[in-house]
């Protein structure tokens, strides 16, 4: 296509409505249907920019040969077939634009993050990219800024990337003086060119429209010279987006101080990042977390009007107080609050920009539209925050946390409450146990029947922290970083879970009063990742973790766990098979610390029900508490076999069990299999962990195998490249690069991470960085 | 499309003062000089080249190759079918830098990309740093073919691209080859046009692969 290009581009405007003119020829009335019926297909969906690529690549090379063979269309010369095509795609992108361009969640927030590094950038000169002289050409310049400006004046990919070519034009033709006077340095001099126009032309939606580019330009026609520009603006943006102290001739200090100067960078403690910080805590319209932060004023003072439990009659029952007939109501309730959470959190993201999104995407991976794992994402760091720290410790992955932190909140087994009363009172007591003798005992057992201690506690947390200010959230938070830090990663490590019984709560996991929002989230959870993916160091042996857990149990919590302990003992001295007394007494002895005791109860649950893929993680979790990693390595993959797909925490589990019992290799081929299984899986019904989730958990388990660090290296490169936005590989990579003496690419991974980081998970950003040595 | 006209992109690496750029000016420019001036750039090159019996486009993408691009240069590797690794036979360090490249770009492109190790400068035979010996080991050791040229005076230039293309091609032809066998055992519906993208426009890399790593 390369010399036909000139003579296409003086005739575009009419071949486009000589386009139009012949697509109104009765002949073409069916071209017309199929290409109407195309374009419905994205007014009804909603948007997904691979799979809409892949569709309009397709339609468009599909259309390319019908217009070939078409009446309308197969008389004219071929030139004209091949402006047909280019019409089309004109038509089609314009019709569908409105639901296609930016609106990834990743671009916008890749557009904002540009944005405001351009801006920053401003004070950038020709010298600090070693422009030679040569270019100083003021008027030049300004011709490329407005040509690039106008990308965003155009719908069509095509004329989009038109504006593109012409920019560069006019660089290339700067750069002829060179050509001329001998030097040509071809592209060592183009992109510091190129770079300082665009930082200078700040275009806005610049990563959008790029993304818009690649994904709809036909791919046909992506070629040659056009590919070429096309990816020098492309490397530009990258460059832009990833520079550092490094990246220009200045000095680091005068780097640092003038991106401060800039604005944007807050006039905090931690080191200062080489960037404006991402925009979200300051946005306009205040986010997601923010508003939980608000509302959890509201919350409290529902709860204490008692008017909580009768708008969700299920935040004060403990899991065996829920019968399978509970179920459907449960499940309505659950499907209710996951439309709305839905309905309200995109609302306020979509006013807020991207700003709520990139917390609840730092705090849980990408953002899922999907019901169920929307509201596990959104919710996720809501259970871990609220039970902070013990629970934090165990959880990995977003989806996860609110898994655990709901099954450790019902670990603790909860009999009757005072609200429990209040509910027959008011006639709403269906969904109370029917078992009033085992209550009757519970109630004996347990001394204070009135309490929903567990619930109480959170509660009081959150009400101190609704009153606590910015900073005291800011110290708390530091507080369980430094906590979190100090402890094993996830790792075979166990964490107590629930007594529950199944199914119940695995659809309505995230549902326990751990919901309640709470302001330390995202950091909270941003500090588990943190912690789950950056241990390099190999061995995390289990047993401390326990016996640490042991030791941070406030006396307090280990007295009712004991009870509960003796509850459950009791029970199953009545009755040895009581499986729920036998998951809820190993739940507890394992909260307890008392590995063997859990092991032995649990190993009697495994036996009675061996197709509780809950109980056999139960006892993986007591055995690797027991050091007993074979043992629980054998438990995680019944656990597994159990499952329609194995959860990432029964994954994480295997792996970090085979990790501690020097069998990395196999972790790996675990991990590797599941991989498979899931890139293999149709989209959206992939029941087990993304393959992002499956990288991440792979690339941690490289990381701990000796000699494999290069294969880590590799994996966290591969998930910076599909998230560019996610600290968490930039650290983790940081950290390897670190221990390998690769100081200075290590030192760039770090200023990734810190900048990316979301400030709330910066104090453990710069601890890990600090404990790397840097 | 490609079978009637083939097309081949070339990426050109190499530190700045090692004269790529020269390079393909002169190999662009020697021949048909009145005709190529109007479109004569200084980035991005392209010329008709016949190998064999084949009229061929070689599109040569220049690579800005300051340290300080190092992290972005990936980019352009997408697609290569070859890559020329310029360095300065009067300057050994720049033949230090060919190994990282190729390295990366076996990473990223595939193992069997065309590679071509290309010593420029050739005409500076008393300033010369590097032994032949040498720079053809490493050359040998990545399984690139070696050349040692003088952008200046022009010696070797023709024969340096004109290898790489010859290679290129044939390797094109292969995989064009293979992605046939492929089409015809799938099923008739299927061969679509993710078919051929897997199969020929994203030769070398994951199908997966959309975004190039950084």
């Amino acid at each position: 296509m390369a010399d036909p290009e000139a003579l296409e581009e003086a005739s575009k405007a009419l071949s486009f409505a000589e386009f139009l003119e012949r697509m109104k020829e009765p002949a073409a009335a069916d071209l017309v249907r199929s290409i109407k019926s195309f374009i419905k297909i994205f007014e009804e969906r909603k948007p997904d920019p691979d799979r809409d690529s892949a569709l309009v690549q397709n339609f468009l090379a599909k259309s390319e040969y019908t217009f070939r063979q078409h009446p309308v269309w197969s008389s004219a010369p071929a030139a004209h077939q091949a402006q047909a095509v280019e019409g089309l795609e004109k038509y089609l992108m314009t019709k569908i634009y409105h639901k296609i361009f930016g609106v990834s969640e990743l671009d916008r927030e890749r557009d904002e993050a540009l944005s405001l590094r351009m801006a920053a950038l401003n004070f950038i000169q020709p010298k600090h990219l070693d422009i030679p002289e040569l270019y100083s050409d003021e008027k030049a310049w300004q011709l490329a800024i407005k040509e690039l400006h106008k990308i965003n004046n155009y719908k069509a990919p095509r004329d989009k990337l038109v504006c593109i070519l012409n920019c560069c034009r006019v660089i290339n033709n700067l750069l002829h003086a060179a050509v001329a006077a001998g030097e040509a340095r071809g592209a060592d001099d183009f992109l510091p060119v190129l770079i300082f126009v665009v930082v200078h032309a700040a275009p806005p939606q610049l990563a959008s429209n790029l993304e818009y580019i690649q994904r709809f330009r036909m791919q046909s026609r992506m070629a040659s010279e056009s590919a070429y520009f096309f990816t020098q603006l492309y490397s530009a943006a990258s460059f832009i987006e990833t520079i550092n102290t490094n990246s220009l001739s200045m000095d680091a200090d005068e780097f640092i101080a003038r991106m401060v100067t800039a604005g944007g960078v807050p006039a905090g403690g931690f080191p200062p990042p080489l960037h404006p910080p991402p925009p979200p805590p300051q946005a306009p319209f205040p986010g997601v977390a923010e508003l939980e932060r608000e509302g959890a004023a509201a919350v409290v003072a529902l709860e204490a009007a008692g008017q909580l439990h009768r708008r969700h009659r299920f935040v004060y029952a403990a899991a065996p107080d829920l019968r399978v007939a509970d179920v459907s109501a449960l499940l309505a309730a659950y499907k209710e609050l996951a439309l709305r959470y839905e309905a309200l959190s995109g609302a306020v993201t979509a006013r807020a920009g991207a700003g709520g999104e990139r917390q609840l995407a730092a705090a849980g991976g990408p953002v899922t539209p999907l019901l169920g794992s929307g509201l596990g994402s959104g919710l996720s760091g809501m259970g871990a925050a609220t039970s902070a720290p013990v629970e934090s410790r165990s959880a990995g992955f977003g989806k996860l946390s609110e898994k655990k932190a709901a099954k450790r909140g019902k670990a603790a087994q909860k009999q009757q409450k005072q609200q429990n009363t209040a509910d027959k009172a008011i006639g709403q007591a269906p969904h109370r146990p029917v078992d009033e003798r085992y209550v009757a005992k519970q109630l004996e057992l347990e001394g204070q029947p009135d309490a929903d201690t567990e619930f109480q506690k959170r509660l009081e947390r959150l009400r101190a922290a609704t009153a606590a200010t910015s900073e005291a959230a800011a110290a708390a938070d530091a507080a369980v970083s430094t906590s979190i830090l100090d402890r094993a990663p996830m790792s075979a490590g166990p964490a107590p879970r629930r007594a529950a019984p199944d199914n119940v709560e695995s659809e309505g996991g995230g549902f326990g009063p751990g919901q309640i929002a709470l302001a330390a989230l995202p950091l909270v959870l941003a500090a588990v990742f943190v912690l789950a993916d950056v241990d390099v160091g190999g061995g995390s042996a289990p047993q401390p973790t326990a016996a640490q857990q042991k030791r941070q149990l406030a006396d307090a919590e280990r007295a009712e766990l004991q009870k509960q302990v003796a509850g459950f003992e009791a029970r199953l001295a009545a009755e040895a098979g009581d499986r729920e007394a036998l998951r809820g007494g190993g739940a507890a002895a394992l909260a307890l610390g008392d590995a063997p005791r859990a092991s032995e109860l649990l190993t009697r649950l495994t036996e009675a029900a061996p197709g509780d893929a809950e109980a056999w993680q139960l006892l993986a979790e007591a055995r690797g508490a027991a050091a007993d990693l074979k043992g629980a390595a054998a438990a995680y993959e019944r656990a597994s076999a159990a499952l329609p797909a194995p959860t990432l925490d029964v994954l994480q589990g295997l792996a970090g069990a085979l990790v501690a019992d020097a069998q990395p290799q196999r972790a790996v081929e675990v991990i590797k299999a599941e991989r498979g299984r899931a890139e293999a899986s149709p989209e959206n019904g992939n029941p087990g962990p993304t393959t992002y989730e499956l990288d991440m958990l792979l690339a941690k388990t490289y990381a701990q195998w000796s000699n494999h660090a290069a294969d880590a290296l590799k994996v966290y490169g591969g998930l910076i490249a599909q998230a560019p936005n996610d600290y968490r590989a930039y650290l983790a990579r940081g950290v390897l690069l670190g221990s390998d003496g690769q100081k200075a690419d290590a030192q760039r991974m770090f200023l990734q991470a810190r900048f990316l980081a979301p400030p709330t998970a910066r104090p453990v950003v710069d601890r890990v960085i600090a404990n790397a040595g840097f | 499309m490609s079978r009637n006209r083939t097309s081949l992109k070339l990426v050109l690496l190499g530190e700045g003062r090692v004269g790529k750029t020269s390079l393909v000016l002169k190999y662009c420019h020697s021949q048909f000089a009145e005709e190529q001036r109007a479109t004569e750039q200084a980035a991005f090159n392209s010329k008709q080249v016949t190998v064999g019996e084949r009229q061929v486009e070689l599109s040569i993408w220049d690579t800005a190759g300051q340290e300080r691009f190092h992290a972005i240069q990936p980019l352009y590797y997408r697609d290569a079918d070859a890559a020329l690794l310029v360095f300065d036979l009067t300057d050994s360090d720049t033949l230090e830098r060919v190994r990282a490249w190729v390295t990366e770009l076996q990473t990223l492109v595939g193992a069997d990309v065309v590679l071509t190790v290309v010593g420029n400068k050739a005409d500076l035979a008393a300033a010369r740093a590097v032994p032949a010996a040498e720079s053809r080991g490493v050359a040998a050791a990545v399984g690139a073919a070696y050349h040692e040229v003088s952008a200046l005076t022009g010696a070797g230039v023709e024969a340096a691209f004109a290898d790489t293309a010859r290679r290129a091609l044939a390797r094109q032809q292969r995989r064009l080859a293979a992605a046939d066998a492929a089409q015809l055992s799938a099923s008739p519906g299927v061969p679509s046009w993710a078919g051929g993208r897997d199969t020929v426009s994203f030769t070398g890399q994951g199908p997966t692969r959309r975004r190039p790593c950084c």
